[in-house]
């Protein structure tokens, strides 16, 4: 992070927050870093793919539902976490319209170890092909800690165009929370360059919204 | 005259893409194949090698000798891979949407086969089947599916195609090296699905997803019976995997070092780069005491299974081109240090593969150069040289350099 003057990180994520404030918009506005690369040939060069768990939620609305066996459902419900038990995902049959439904409901998906290997016979591909195949939850750890790490995890794909956006936050945040994402989202994509800081053409951090902010 | 328009448009533009290839130097090399045996009558087996220019360049195995040159895909080569049971025959993927097939024994490398998928679909990767029935093609993403496409070797003709089971580009297809049925498919939407391509219907086909939660970059079948399955993700992790019961056997994340130093605020201006070179060659303590996380590594390369010593190793690189190897422990989750590759390669190495019979490794890297290493008998010896300076394994490592060579040139053909 050393290329970033943690003041002028500061000062631009206040500037965000303040337009989001001066003009209210009717849904809460999204915080996104924006990375341009150079030197780099998406064709040629390692692939530039994969996710990064921030230290806070980016997107509070993400809505997560629990596959599970009696046990996670009982503890699902118990959190009020949407559930749903084998029975339930053996009744939409296989339907492709049914299981794209049931992806469309939500964002993600957790499943418990009996059920996840179970997923494809009972669901075929639905899930996978909507991108929203179930991340394993296992008894040994906490359901709402797996729901909030699953929220916190972001992905970030480099495709044919050189740059990226990824999801750091939201304007109800506060300026501390987005400043900590925002440092460990970018010292996580720049070690992943081959680089470094030389393939990093620019940086900006805008809400969806509002106007941009260069940060380097 | 507005005939002429559409005719002129493209021109500056491939002007523009081979003066782009000429600014970035050298060809890459992305993958390395290798052939399982050799022909009947040849002395030596053969590799094939390929790069960012279109070609593919086959080798003579020990001894790193060009023997062939093929031409004639009009995009990127994604993938190469030796037909099993006529080791002469090679298959070649491109991003220009075909897979060729060659028969090496043939003088003028006219393709005996061409094979195409549907419209608009690009081949990321390929492999073939142990019998060499089925050929696969892994494609990019082109919505709204993601295909991975088979066909029958002998009639060149799509046999399935299975369209749901992947959300992103797919990055690598491989077939189980024993079973004729079994296919494994990474992709970089985090997913690993193994499939019975005797099953037409996707919905039957599909024996197992294994969820990752990342972007995958490099998958193989390894261990005695080959049930097991390693993972390379783009964020320089690797995950074992359990085919049948589909279990995540094991994960190691902190292989690359996330140096805390980048993370605070107020380290001195440096570039990544630089203090990765300082971690090594100064703080050598520090490397050995993290040898369970390994000190640095930029990047992960690929795992290869060592069938004689029964071993799983895991290769990784710096970005100045030396490339560490590690044995990978499961059951004791570290991973020991080996040896150390350096003085062959200037750049990041992209693909590597393992000779079991030469129990040799053969490396390719951005810079355009294929090594040949044979390890040290002395591995052990190795290993403790690693941990005092890395300036002895260097000298060290470099006699066992055997052969270094320039695959492409930098002028574009």
């Amino acid at each position: 992070m050393s290329k970033i003057n943690r003041d002028n990180l500061y000062e631009s994520v206040d500037t965000v927050l303040a337009f989001s404030k001066n003009k209210k918009r009717k849904f809460v506005e999204t915080v996104e870093l924006q990375i341009a690369l150079k030197n780099y040939d998406p064709q040629k060069d390692k692939r530039f793919s994969g996710t990064v768990k921030l230290k806070h939620t980016p997107r509070p609305k993400y809505r997560v539902c629990v596959l599970g066996d009696q046990q996670h459902i009982d503890e699902a419900k118990a959190n009020e976490i949407p559930c749903m038990d084998v029975e339930s995902l053996k009744k939409l049959n296989k339907n492709k319209k049914l299981v794209k439904k049931l992806a469309k409901k939500y964002d993600a998906f957790l499943a418990s170890d009996s059920l996840i290997k179970q997923i494809p016979r009972i669901l075929g591909p639905g899930l996978s092909k909507a991108g929203k195949f179930p991340t394993l939850l296992t008894h040994n750890e906490s359901m709402t800690g797996k729901v909030e790490e699953v929220k916190s995890t972001i992905k970030f794909q480099m495709k044919k165009v050189l740059c990226l956006s990824v999801a750091i936050g939201h304007v109800n945040m506060s300026a501390e929370d987005l400043v900590a994402n925002v440092v460990l989202a970018v010292n996580f994509l720049i070690s992943l360059l081959k680089k470094g800081w030389q393939n990093v053409r620019a940086l900006y951090i805008k809400s969806t919204m509002g106007p941009s902010q260069r940060l380097y | 005259m507005p005939k002429h328009k559409p005719e002129r448009k493209p021109k500056p533009q491939a002007e523009e893409d081979s003066g782009g290839a000429g600014t970035t130097n050298a060809a890459y090399i992305s993958d390395i194949a290798g052939q399982a045996r050799s022909d009947p009558g040849a002395e030596d087996s053969l590799l094939a090698a390929m790069g960012s220019n279109n070609s593919v360049q086959v080798y003579q195995a020990t001894t790193l000798a060009l023997r062939h040159r093929l031409e004639g895909h009009t995009d990127i080569v994604s993938g190469v891979k030796f037909a099993h049971t006529t080791p002469s025959m090679l298959y070649s993927s491109s991003l220009d949407g075909t897979i060729r097939c060659c028969d090496l024994r043939v003088s003028n490398k006219k393709p005996t086969l061409i094979l195409k998928g549907y419209e608009g679909d690009q081949f990321t990767s390929l492999d073939v089947n142990c019998d060499d029935t089925v050929v696969c093609g892994g494609c990019q993403k082109r919505m709204p599916d993601t295909n991975v496409t088979l066909w029958d070797s002998r009639t060149g003709q799509i046999v399935h195609t299975y369209p749901d089971s992947h959300s992103d580009d797919i990055t690598q297809v491989k077939f189980h090296p024993s079973i004729p049925h079994r296919l494994a498919s990474g992709s970089t939407d985090g997913l690993i699905s193994i499939f019975d391509v005797r099953q037409s219907d996707e919905d039957d086909a599909v024996e197992n997803v294994l969820n990752t939660e990342s972007s995958v970059s490099r998958i193989g079948w390894y261990g005695p019976n080959s049930d097991k399955l390693y993972c390379v993700t783009h964020v320089e992790t690797l995950q074992l995997w359990d085919t049948d019961e589909a279990d995540q056997i094991g994960n190691f994340e902190d292989i690359k070092d996330y140096s805390p130093k980048e993370l605070d605020h107020h380290a001195p201006v440096a570039t990544v780069k630089h203090m990765k070179d300082k971690e090594v060659s100064m703080e050598t303590d520090d490397v050995t005491r993290k040898s369970g996380t390994l000190g640095a590594v930029d990047y992960l390369v690929d795992c290869f299974w060592d069938a004689q010593q029964k071993k799983l190793l895991l290769a990784g690189g710096l970005h100045s081109g030396r490339l560490n190897v590690y044995k990978v422990k499961r059951k004791k989750k570290t991973l020991k240090p080996l040896y150390s590759l350096g003085d062959g390669h200037l750049s990041t190495i992209r693909c590597l593969h393992w000779q079991d019979k030469t129990e040799s490794l053969v490396t390719g890297a951005e810079d355009g150069l294929l090594c040949l290493w044979k390890p040290g008998v002395d591995l052990e010896k190795e290993t403790k040289d690693l941990s005092l300076t890395s300036q002895a394994v260097s000298r060290k490592a470099s006699s066992s350099v055997r052969t270094r060579l320039r695959l492409h040139t930098k002028k574009p053909y």
